[in-house]
């Protein structure tokens, strides 16, 4: 795995993109997950908002509900849920493509064809993970926002001016940046997992459908440790 | 000794003491073969005798443990990636699972060697290789199917058309007819011979199919133990009495 890793790096020093590629693993990535990001970002941000509003009424503290829900949610929620999604529906796509490529020795044609299949499969997927979860993130940061207006809406009155302005009262850029930040990472676990479980695939297709399968296990739990690591640098550093 | 420079001038592959194991398995003990332009050679052995994995180990996609392979005059084992990636070129694989992009169309299987060594070349001339290498092999109708729309022997086919794309001057068949039905099988061996009498290459057909090795072969070698055990044409061998070869051609 390290050395898997490692190679990723080195490639990437060789400085041979494969851009067409790249591009086609953006669309897919994006024509992948965008519908489940959208319709989960936007529960997200309404449930948190429906649960919140008791504890807040209770304090008198209902004209913060804007500005706590979306700190939470741009912080913490959204960039998590979306990585979930994605370490589900990219992870386990890409480990299933390329150990699917590798038993039936397409990853062979493309060697023996000159091609460079780490630098083709895992560099341009990685990238495209990469640039693709932090947009994603910052797309599901506005469909919860959007959630959790309503939300507050169902039980108050505000307008959507209003609550913008309640929103980046609060909300700095020392809360956006970390989470698109961390985002970026997850991209990386996800796609670079993905491959890895990918190219070890052994055993036919039964391998095929045990690396899609521990591409998702591997991916979901190291997008919680990355997470938990970008927790303590932000407490160290005071980004809080 | 003219006769025997020129020879030499021929061989287009040379593998020599070739070794290759597996931890404990010793798939290849010094086996030692050539191939010489325009010839197609067939290496006949037992599945698992290691047949694949010599020319796997040909092509660079195996590195072997010890032994010399020397292609169009350049030592594979003392290869850089750039000039092996340059070497494939001229090498053309047919694998026996076919290995054909299943996420792409039959166009652009064989658009993907072609866009990596021939970038400059026009559309136009693209589109008219693609569509030779598909009339080559009878297949031009298929251009833009995908290939889960292929029957097995058209899979093969357009394999076939991939590995001829960039003109190679050798083709290396992996068990060209594993798997196919008579007739079709006896097509792909037809296909073999045209490609050889067409664009005078130089094969190495891996086999066990004793109907593959008649049609194809111009010279049969036999890979047991790890070795080449024996070697000659297949009427030479037919009539051999060593029990190795006899246990090959005497079942046919």
């Amino acid at each position: 795995m390290f050395l898997f890793f490692l190679r990723f790096f080195q490639e990437i020093k060789r400085g041979k993109m494969e851009w067409a590629e790249w591009i086609n693993q953006c669309f897919y990535i994006g024509n992948r997950t965008l519908l489940l990001v959208t319709t989960t970002g936007f529960i997200m941000g309404l449930v948190i908002t429906i649960q919140s509003h008791p504890s807040m009424a209770a304090f008198g503290a209902e004209s913060w509900l804007p500005s706590v829900v979306s700190v939470s949610l741009v912080r913490e929620i959204v960039p998590v849920i979306t990585a979930l999604i994605c370490a589900g529906k990219i992870g386990s796509g890409i480990g299933a493509e390329i150990g699917s490529m590798k038993v039936t020795e397409q990853i062979d044609a493309m060697e023996v064809s000159g091609t460079n299949p780490y630098n083709y499969l895992v560099v341009t997927r990685v990238l495209a993970a990469m640039f693709m979860v932090p947009l994603l993130v910052v797309f599901g940061d506005a469909i919860a926002l959007y959630g959790a207006f309503l939300g507050v809406n169902m039980k108050q009155s505000v307008t959507f001016s209003l609550y913008t302005h309640q929103i980046f009262m609060k909300l700095t850029f020392s809360d956006v940046i970390p989470s698109i930040v961390k985002s970026f990472f997850f991209g990386f676990a996800i796609g670079i997992i993905g491959c890895f479980k990918g190219f070890a695939t052994r055993n036919g297709t039964q391998g095929v459908g045990a690396a899609a399968n521990s591409a998702v296990v591997m991916a979901t739990f190291v997008v919680f440790i990355i997470d938990l690591v970008a927790a303590q640098l932000a407490d160290i550093f005071s980004i809080t | 000794m003219r006769g025997s420079e020129q020879n030499q001038q021929d061989v287009v592959v040379q593998v020599t003491g070739l070794c290759k194991s597996f931890g404990d398995l010793h798939v290849l003990r010094d086996f030692t073969m050539d191939l010489r332009s325009g010839e197609n050679v067939v290496v006949l052995g037992r599945s698992g005798s290691g047949k694949s994995v010599l020319i796997k180990c040909i092509i660079g996609l195996l590195q072997a443990d010890s032994g010399s392979i020397r292609v169009l005059e350049r030592e594979v084992l003392e290869l850089d990636q750039h000039t092996l990636d340059a070497l494939r070129v001229e090498v053309g694989f047919l694998f026996q699972s076919n290995a054909l992009y299943d996420s792409m169309t039959v166009r652009e299987n064989l658009e993907f060697p072609l866009r990596r060594h021939m970038a400059s070349i026009t559309e136009e001339n693209r589109n008219e290789r693609v569509r030779q290498a598909l009339a080559d092999v009878g297949l031009e109708h298929t251009v833009d199917m995908m290939p889960e729309e292929l029957s097995g022997g058209m899979k093969k086919r357009i394999a076939l058309a991939r590995a001829l794309i960039l003109q190679p001057k050798i083709i290396l068949y992996d068990e060209p007819t594993t798997g196919l039905d008579p007739i079709t099988a006896r097509e792909i061996n037809e296909l073999i011979l045209q490609v050889q009498d067409r664009y005078h290459t130089a094969s190495i057909i891996i086999s066990h199919d004793m109907h593959c090795v008649r049609q194809t072969a111009n010279r049969v070698i036999v890979l047991h133990e790890g070795r080449a055990h024996a070697a000659g044409s297949a009427a030479e061998l037919s009539i051999s009495s060593d029990p190795v070869v006899n246990s090959f051609f005497s079942e046919t």
